[in-house]
């Protein structure tokens, strides 16, 4: 064989192996992103058929971005969609991230998760630049009634923030880089506010059409 | 200087292996929102993007590092590591919200200064790799033989 059959063999070879290394590789890893957890953060009914779960970080910019197109969904599909919120505090750019995450975990303790998480995102400018922004949590625990010596006991106790590393580390098993990460019914991945914008609604619709659910009728405007 | 011509490929093409394995090893969706966040794309070049540069950042980083079509993989990766730089000093000038450059899929972080630092790095390395030819343990010098 001459040296360009040779060059041909060789290159097509190696091509060949570094494509079955990768996808064979990727098949035994799997997607893990559905481990089961007991402590979720959810809303809407259990068995709606598409769920939506949000790999979020309190003191990232983007999320607070993807705030209103989740919201926008939600109203729009209502009990047809099932969300999940999920720790994904990302510690070195954002100082005050796990410790927000832990305290919203103990408002869950008391069934005030969501209204803490409202909280946290809308007043997210002000206490993400703050030099201590741990009292601006015990002022929004304080303002939802949260019970103080239960929100110590709470945040005292190690397996709070076990929890939130946790959710973080099944975040990293299904390959969360960033926030938001969205996962759509166990499989379908959009990151940022961008692509959950352009391709949300879409993917949702192909799931309600799998499951076979009539998606909602928009609303008409003429009666 | 052989060997540490050999040294300089082995750096370089591991690099590329590595960022394009993260890369790789991760859903596609992740290095397309890195793709999206840099601005600089149209949407409609954004996912052949996202899906074709790791693959080539594999392919091209495993060239150089078996010495398989050096010279040409070389200029690849060097053209590459050329718009990664363009594109991190730009991020950087116009004050993007980028804390993190997406360089390795969920392998090493790199603050986007840091990358720019690393890839002018490597990019005068591919430069001493083109000007001054490496063939020590290459497969080049064995398939001329």
């Amino acid at each position: 064989m001459d040296v360009r059959g040779r060059y041909w063999v060789v290159g097509i070879g190696l091509i060949l192996f570094l494509v079955g290394l990768v996808t064979s590789v990727k098949w035994i890893r799997g997607n893990q992103a559905f481990a089961s957890i007991e402590n979720v953060k959810v809303k809407g009914p259990k068995d709606a058929p598409v769920h939506l779960v949000i790999y979020s970080d309190f003191q990232c910019p983007a999320c607070l971005a993807a705030i209103a197109p989740v919201e926008e969904l939600r109203k729009e599909f209502a009990d047809l969609l099932r969300i999940e919120f999920r720790y994904y505090p990302l510690e070195r750019p954002h100082r005050w991230a796990l410790i927000a995450a832990a305290f919203a975990e103990c408002a869950a303790e008391q069934g005030r998760f969501w209204e803490f998480h409202d909280k946290l995102f809308q007043e997210q400018p002000i206490w993400s630049k703050s030099e201590d922004a741990i009292p601006f949590f015990a002022r929004y625990s304080n303002n939802l009634n949260l019970d103080r010596r239960k929100l110590e006991a709470c945040l005292a106790n190690p397996k709070t923030m076990a929890r939130v590393r946790l959710e973080h580390s099944m975040g990293d098993r299904a390959k969360v880089q960033s926030t938001p990460t969205f996962f759509i019914n166990d499989g379908r991945i959009l990151v940022g506010a961008l692509q959950l914008n352009l391709e949300g609604k879409r993917i949702i619709l192909e799931e309600l059409r799998k499951s076979g659910k009539e998606p909602p009728k928009p609303a008409s405007s003429v009666p | 200087m052989n060997f540490i011509l050999f040294l300089m490929r082995i750096v370089l093409g591991g690099v590329f292996v590595y960022s394009g394995w993260g890369k790789l090893m991760s859903p596609v969706e992740n290095f397309k929102a890195v793709v999206e966040s840099y601005q600089f794309f149209s949407a409609l070049l954004v996912k052949p993007i996202s899906y074709v540069v790791p693959w080539l950042e594999l392919v091209f980083g495993a060239f150089v590092l078996v010495g398989y079509l050096t010279r040409q993989s070389t200029v690849l990766l060097a053209l590459f590591l050329l718009s990664f730089i363009v594109l991190l000093s730009r991020s950087l000038l116009m004050h993007l919200p980028i804390s993190e450059c997406g360089c390795f899929g969920s392998g090493i972080v790199l603050a986007p200064w840091q990358a720019l630092v690393l890839d002018s790095g490597l990019f005068l390395i591919a430069f001493i790799l083109l000007k001054r030819k490496s063939n020590l343990f290459s497969l080049d010098r064995r398939l001329h033989r």
